[in-house]
């Protein structure tokens, strides 16, 4: 067995120009691919990351069909049972429960039509941490008449920290509710068209002013790690069965994102399966020039003795070295830059909105997938490329290529 | 010329070899070609889902307003504006328009929206809401209704005929006004943004209003579709920028450049992986058909073909290869845009570069990337073949002739 | 009769893994006008090796190769080329034709090089054809036609362009008896007609007993040079 290895690999070196070109195609092929896959997956985990650590939270509970219908009377109670189980899942960093409506704002120059969002400060500091968006001024103080407005409402309502705003809307009960309050601070979330329509109070003002009572729209969940999203997921929905509570995790509460994602990396694996087609061909085409050139040869080992299978495994082994040799290459050229682009990122010149979301840099990640998928994708296609050429070499017939020598 | 007619017959010695090498350069190729009429075309399928549906293909508003959107800021000497704009023969068509930021009610929901006020039979020439309703009447003169996007009247849990109240704040005194509306349409643009935050009524109902009189603070325009790009430009900064904001959609759209600068990348990008992963492929087959006619090489040179010739005879025969990967090329690309044209990629719904996709995205089909990208192709084989051709043109001609394979 | 071949101690040495080998050593021979001369000899005896330097196909690591009193070792490579053109034809033992030309187009192939014009080509090759007794034959392609055939195709390449040297090395080796003999004549035919000198390397009896002249080399020298 190690014979045939022997050979195999010495005549790597018998053609160096050769052997170098194809396994040069292979490390690039190997390596654009690899790059490319932790690029992608980089890219989506930041944006996912951002998305829902910082904006939505990993996981959302609704009354029941919310997502679909998102009605102001869609409500479910904020039960001290529901805390309970909240607070002691497991996985579970922070929950946040929320308020939705539609309002309309009111300075003393301007007006203009928009969202109001009530959370609890407290709670919210644990899980997306609105407090970082504040650019000016400070979060609003728990039961306080205090407001909090989108940087670009501000701007249109032309006030600024320590004006008064008054917030126009309908309550639970039909009836026109309006109140006062100071603005503490303004924020800036990096979503430009949310930031023009949405101003937000603390939980107990919106409720004061909505007669919510303990009822509300929204719960926002984050979990430690991404990975315990789909595990937190099913234990709440173990937990919630009769309670008639949607959870969802971003996937499905936010689905317009999730698609953009899916048709992005389906064009991303398109793509390197061209990649590979290509390098296969180039393989295939050294590999079969090779054999041909060398039957003589493969005569001389079958007239002396050698099995077919053992001129088939020969063959196998020549490209199975250079191929695993050049993928050692491309691994450790595309884990370079993942790495490179994983610490330095990449600027983008302007702000771009996908899927609802605006991103400004990129960043790859150093996943396995990006090491897996190029070995397997590669050690497969050159496999099945070289059978073909082996083959041939084995069913050389001594007697008819050695007669021509 | 003779090498071209021996470089030609050359490379078909080997049929299958030829083909299968010229077939992997075809289909990087054919990849290019494909992915720049499929950027194209989204690019395109962008800028019409926004023009179209409600932009147009530029708009005029008064200086600050597009920073603050500030309804106080109207058009001064709009009448003016308006007649002036009417004569441009580069003007095709004009709709103007007052859009507020207010409130909209139902019976169980609220919502903030944007009230438009527009003339129903102008605007009909400047966007397409009149071809987008799906139940309904557009907006007549004469009759008090609006019509108002689909997911609006989801969310505001209305249907045909119901009744709608829309607040908005009066210009001088900035108190708020309510008014009862009918609605007497619904639409689908398919524009999230539009669908979801548009009320459109009859210009004088909204003017009424507001009471400013006749002060519109916007006007949408659609341009003659004949004119060249220059000329848009020329016509957009022909207005006085210190009196009037007049912008085309690209500035309107400041996204699309990001998208559009994207593409460039991409191109650039995709075309050196390509080529590279190709090129070392196809430098082996070079070599391969090159080492089965050492000898006849060695002959050439004896009856006294110079080095020149035969650097060129080889040099024709890849450009010769490259010829064919061209035409294979060039074949797959149109068959693949064909049946892409036919069928259409569904990104329908998917936000991005700040509109929405609101139809089947078709890959653009012209002749321009054809002719670069095969052009570049047949060049990168073509040199391709100048190391072999070094090779060949330098052999010692007795080492040739020792028949060595 | 002039000269058309002068070497002055000629050598050439050769390294084969690690191993120095000495192919010609100091071989001074002058080769003549008209002459129908067979370099003879055992395997390494440095027949070919010879026959290579005389053409220039290989460069002397010592001593002087003079075509009609050009020095080849002066000269560069594509001087040398050119006077291959002009001067000297070709007939190997084997693979003399470039397959994917027509026999027409082989034979053509020296004239094309020199830049003779169309009709002339033409007419020359139909005449060598005929001389060859090839005619009719002119759109076949090598692999179509026999050893023997494309043996006569590579003498009319090898004298059509109106070279003063045919250097031919083993031509009749593939052929049987009845090839090689008809092959020998035509070549003998062509000589005395057109005084083409001609230079064989050679094991042929045949080719031995009709040539004028024999050069026996022996390990890299001249051995014995019999006039007839």
């Amino acid at each position: 067995m190690t014979l045939w290895f022997k050979i195999g690999f010495r005549n790597l070196f018998r053609h160096k120009r050769r052997s170098f070109f194809t396994g040069l195609s292979i490390v690039m092929g190997f390596a654009l691919c690899s790059f490319f896959i932790g690029w992608a997956e980089g890219t989506y985990n930041e944006i996912i990351d951002s998305l829902t650590r910082f904006r939505t939270g990993h996981i959302q509970i609704h009354a029941r069909g919310y997502v679909d219908d998102p009605s102001f009377y869609r409500t479910f109670e904020l039960s001290p049972v529901l805390s309970e189980i909240l607070d002691s899942t497991e996985h579970i960093q922070g929950w946040s429960p929320c308020i939705y409506t539609g309002a309309l704002f009111a300075s003393e120059s301007a007006s203009s039509g928009g969202e109001l969002k009530a959370f609890d400060p407290e709670r919210e500091a644990t899980t997306t941490q609105f407090q970082r968006n504040i650019v000016k001024g400070a979060l609003f103080n728990n039961g306080e008449k205090e407001i909090v407005l989108g940087k670009g409402l501000a701007e249109v309502l032309k006030v600024k920290q320590g004006d008064f705003v008054v917030v126009v809307t309908q309550a639970a009960d039909g009836i026109t509710a309006s109140e006062r309050y100071r603005v503490s601070g303004l924020a800036d979330t990096g979503d430009k068209t949310a930031d023009r329509v949405t101003a937000y109070i603390s939980l107990s003002q919106g409720r004061d002013l909505l007669w919510m009572g303990e009822r509300i729209h929204e719960i926002a969940v984050t979990v430690d790690r991404m990975r315990s999203i789909d595990q937190v997921r099913q234990n709440l929905q173990r937990e919630l069965k009769d309670s008639g509570l949607d959870i969802q995790s971003w996937e499905e509460f936010n689905p317009g994102f999730y698609r953009a994602m899916q048709a992005d990396k389906q064009g991303n694996y398109i793509f390197i399966l061209v990649m590979i087609i290509i390098v296969a061909v180039g393989v295939f085409n050294t590999v079969l020039m090779a054999v041909l050139e060398r039957q003589h040869e493969y005569g001389l080992m079958r007239a002396l003795g050698s099995s077919p299978g053992g001129v088939f495994a020969m063959v196998l082994s020549e490209t199975g070295c250079l191929v695993i040799m050049a993928s050692f290459a491309g691994m450790l050229l595309g884990m370079g830059m993942n790495w490179y682009f994983h610490v330095h990122g990449l600027m983008l010149p302007q702000p771009l909105s996908y899927g609802g979301i605006t991103i400004q840099a990129l960043h790859s990640d150093i996943v396995l997938k990006s090491v897996v998928i190029p070995w397997v994708t590669v050690l497969v296609s050159a496999f099945v490329v070289t059978l073909y050429p082996a083959l041939q070499a084995s069913r050389v017939d001594p007697a008819r290529v050695m007669r021509s020598y | 010329m003779f090498e071209l007619r021996l470089a030609w017959r050359n490379i078909w010695r080997n049929k299958k070899r030829t083909l299968i090498a010229g077939t992997a350069i075809g289909i990087g190729l054919a990849g290019l070609i494909f992915v720049d009429g499929f950027m194209d075309g989204m690019m395109l399928n962008l800028k019409e889902s926004a023009t179209r549906t409600w932009m147009g293909d530029g708009q005029i508003h008064a200086i600050g307003y597009r920073e603050t959107l500030d309804s106080k800021l109207t058009i001064p000497e709009a009448g003016k504006w308006k007649s002036r704009l009417e004569r441009m023969p580069q003007v095709k068509a004009l709709s103007p328009r007052i859009v507020l930021s207010g409130m909209a009610n139902s019976a169980y929901e609220n919502r903030p929206v944007s009230l438009c006020g527009v003339d129903p039979q102008l605007e009909r020439d400047v966007s397409e809401i009149d071809e987008n309703i799906i139940s309904g009447k557009y907006l007549q003169k004469d009759r008090i209704g609006v019509v108002i996007g689909d997911i609006l009247a989801e969310r505001l849990e209305v249907g045909l005929g119901d009744r709608i109240v829309l607040t908005v704040t009066r210009e001088k005194t900035g108190e708020l006004i309510q008014e009862l509306f009918t609605v007497s349409g619904l639409f689908h643009t398919g524009v999230r943004e539009i669908d979801r935050n548009f009320v459109i009524a009859p210009l004088s109902k909204v003017q009424s209003m507001y009471g400013g009189g006749e002060k519109i603070n916007e006007i949408a325009l659609q341009l003659d579709p004949s004119l060249s790009r220059e000329e848009i430009r020329d016509f957009w900064s022909s207005f006085p920028r210190e009196v009037i904001d007049a912008a085309g959609w690209k500035d309107l759209l400041p996204q699309m450049r990001t998208v559009m600068g994207m593409k460039g990348i991409s191109m650039a990008v995709m075309s050196v992986v390509i080529f590279g992963v190709v090129l070392f492929g196809i430098i082996n087959v070079m070599f391969m058909s090159l080492f089965e006619r050492l000898f006849e090489f060695g002959v050439l040179r004896a009856l006294g073909t110079t080095r020149a010739r035969i650097r060129k005879l080889v040099i024709m025969e890849s450009f010769c290869l490259g010829s064919i990967a061209v035409i294979l090329g060039s074949f797959l690309a149109v068959v693949l845009l064909l049946i892409f044209s036919w069928t259409g990629i569904d990104y329908r719904g998917l936000d991005f570069g700040g509109t929405t996709f609101a139809r089947l995205l078709y890959p653009a089909v012209r002749l321009r990337p054809f002719i670069w990208y095969s052009l570049g192709v047949w060049v990168v084989t073509g040199l391709i073949g100048l190391y072999p051709a070094r090779y060949a043109a330098r052999l010692n001609i007795k080492d040739a002739m020792k028949k060595s394979l | 009769m002039d000269l058309v071949i002068r070497t002055e101690n000629v050598e050439k040495t050769y390294v084969s893994d690690s191993i120095r080998v000495k192919a010609v050593r100091g071989v001074s021979l002058t080769v003549r006008s008209g002459e129908f001369t067979a370099l003879v000899g055992p395997s390494g005896s440095g027949k070919t090796t010879l026959l290579n330097l005389i053409s220039g196909l290989d460069s002397p690591t010592a001593g002087k190769v003079f075509l009609k009193e050009v020095d080849l070792t002066q000269i560069d490579d594509r001087t040398r080329s050119l006077l291959r053109r002009d001067h000297i034809g070709f007939i190997f033992q084997a693979y003399n034709l470039i397959p994917v030309l027509t026999v027409y187009e082989n034979i053509e192939y020296v004239m094309l090089l020199q830049g003779v014009d169309k009709e002339e080509r033409l007419e020359r090759v139909k005449a060598i054809l005929c001389d060859v007794g090839l005619d009719g034959l002119e759109n076949r392609y090598p692999p179509q036609i026999s050893g023997g055939q494309q043996q006569r195709v590579a003498i009319a390449r090898a004298v059509v362009s109106r070279p003063d040297l045919v250097l031919a090395d083993e031509p009749t080796a593939n052929l049987d008896s009845r090839n090689g003999k008809s092959l020998l004549d035509m070549m003998h035919d062509l000589n005395r007609k057109t005084g083409i000198t001609f230079l064989f390397s050679t094991h042929d009896p045949m080719i031995m007993e009709r040539a004028n002249r024999l050069v026996i080399l022996k390990d890299g020298m001249i051995d014995d040079d019999i006039v007839r």
